[in-house]
């Protein structure tokens, strides 16, 4: 049978033996916690060993501070204060932790929690504009058929080895499709190009003549050709001054 | 290697990222690579902490603080010697903690091991109730799920968890880790879908030796 204590301070507190189990109790620790007559009953498990070792006659007056199980099930961190008057009694006052501190880490959670949303709407947002990069990249090569012997093939943006990548095989494709024999690439819409670009494009040209065309580039502007001459890539491709002189000796 | 360990710790509990930082770049450079690194010093420095408040020694905000400083520290180490490049492979794998777990380091170093190896992947973060889960994972259809527990009675939700997310029409994998890992028992039914990591360096084996695609796993590794 636990009987009650009648302390004149507020607050949780039990008697215990050195078993921990409880021998009166404030109607405080009953407000808090569940009915039990083992100490250990109400002290959450990962708490369990830690309030075990800290309650032991030998170790005199403690202070710790543990997880608990309150009435409704929930976690409570509280700091315990415990002494022995013999080694059979022991007390133990139990204060639930500051109020403000659990705010401050509950806030420094959702702190994290806003950071951790925010960094993956950037995330979909990055996928999202690696999709459309990848669009882009893929048409911004088409293949245009003027009449049955010339097609034309625009390149517009920048050139690197993403973008060759992207345009290689639809370029290859159309003007295997394409019956074709004349091919002019239009470099006036082009803005930069580096050197891993400017190689895979002489390696497109290559597989182009495989294919039995003839290629002509249009369109390219001083800081191309500049370009072109540093990078010292071998090729053997036909450069015409602009696009309107060769359609129309093409047409004539 | 407990030297440098407790060291850390201390330099966690001060709050002092800036040391940590500094600590771990000349650990680093002499011989380990990011698995090492977590294995060996910034597990244990966690765990030691653990030890530190289950002896009396330190309160619940210290470990916060620990945890908040050893945060930053390994988002920064990421951002400095992480993965070059920021093309993802194929490959995507979506992790987070189940509902109410709280400790999130363990998902954090899984990210950055997934990502070394070219994975693309999404890191959800702790305590997601099983609902948005599912919604996640039906949207993303990744191919594989790393869920990470740290306390034992959290095993109930993760197996609840895991029954409903192996049963995902596209049979993702599901990947376990944390603290109590090795505690859960493999609900029948799902097993050739589960794999269990002891370690990150059990991870790493895994993505780079025994993960094939698909569900099928080979847990003998």
């Amino acid at each position: 049978m636990i009987s009650q204590i009648n302390h004149i301070y507020p607050v949780p507190s039990f008697q215990i033996d050195r078993n921990l189990n409880i021998r009166s109790a404030s109607q405080e620790a009953w407000d808090m916690f569940e009915r039990t007559d083992s100490l250990m009953r109400m002290i959450d498990s990962k708490s369990c060993l830690k309030a075990k070792q800290m309650l032991q006659p030998s170790n005199g007056k403690v202070s710790f501070e543990i997880n608990m199980i309150d009435k409704k099930g929930q976690i409570l961190l509280v700091d315990c204060y415990a002494g022995w008057t013999s080694e059979l009694h022991g007390e133990i006052m139990i204060l639930e932790k500051n109020k403000e501190m659990s705010n401050i880490l509950s806030q420094f959670q959702k702190l994290r929690t806003r950071l951790q949303e925010t960094d993956m709407e950037l995330l979909k947002e990055k996928e999202r504009l690696q999709q459309v990069l990848m669009e882009n990249n893929m048409l911004s090569a088409p293949f245009i058929k003027i009449n049955d012997d010339i097609g034309l093939i625009p390149v517009f943006g920048i050139i690197d080895q993403q973008k060759i990548t992207a345009i290689m095989d639809n370029v290859l494709k159309s003007a295997y499709e394409a019956p074709t024999r004349e091919l002019i690439i239009d470099f006036t819409a082009v803005n930069h190009m580096d050197r891993e670009g400017w190689r895979g494009f002489t390696e497109m040209f290559q597989s182009l003549k495989l294919l039995g065309k003839h290629i002509y580039m249009t369109g390219v502007q001083p800081k191309h050709a500049h370009q072109i001459h540093e990078f010292n890539i071998q090729t053997d491709i036909i450069f015409k001054p602009s696009l309107q002189d060769i359609i129309s000796k093409f047409v004539k | 290697m407990t030297k440098h360990v407790e060291k850390l710790a201390e330099q966690f509990l001060a709050g002092d990222d800036r040391g940590a930082i500094e600590y771990i770049s000349t650990f680093l450079d002499r011989d380990a690579g990011m698995v090492e690194l977590y294995d060996s010093l910034i597990t244990p420095a966690m765990y030691y902490i653990g030890k530190l408040w289950e002896t009396n020694r330190i309160t619940v905000a210290d470990e916060h603080l620990a945890t908040a400083t050893c945060d930053f520290v390994m988002t920064y180490l990421e951002q400095n010697r992480g993965p070059e490049g920021d093309t993802p492979g194929i490959n995507k794998v979506m992790l987070f903690g189940v509902e109410e777990e709280q400790h999130y380091i363990g998902l954090k170093m899984a990210a950055t091991i997934f990502r070394q190896n070219g994975w693309n992947v999404r890191y959800m973060g702790p305590d997601l109730p099983l609902q948005h889960a599912e919604t996640a994972v039906n949207a993303w259809q990744p191919d594989v799920i790393g869920l990470s527990v740290g306390l034992a009675y959290r095993l109930s939700k993760l197996t609840e968890t895991i029954l409903s997310l192996s049963k995902m029409q596209h049979k993702p994998s599901i990947i376990i880790g944390g603290r109590v890992a090795d505690k859960f028992k493999i609900p029948i039914g799902a097993s050739n879908q589960i794999f269990i990591a002891k370690d990150l360096s059990n991870l790493d084996h895994w993505m780079k030796h025994s993960y094939k695609g698909g569900y099928s796993i080979d847990i003998t590794n």
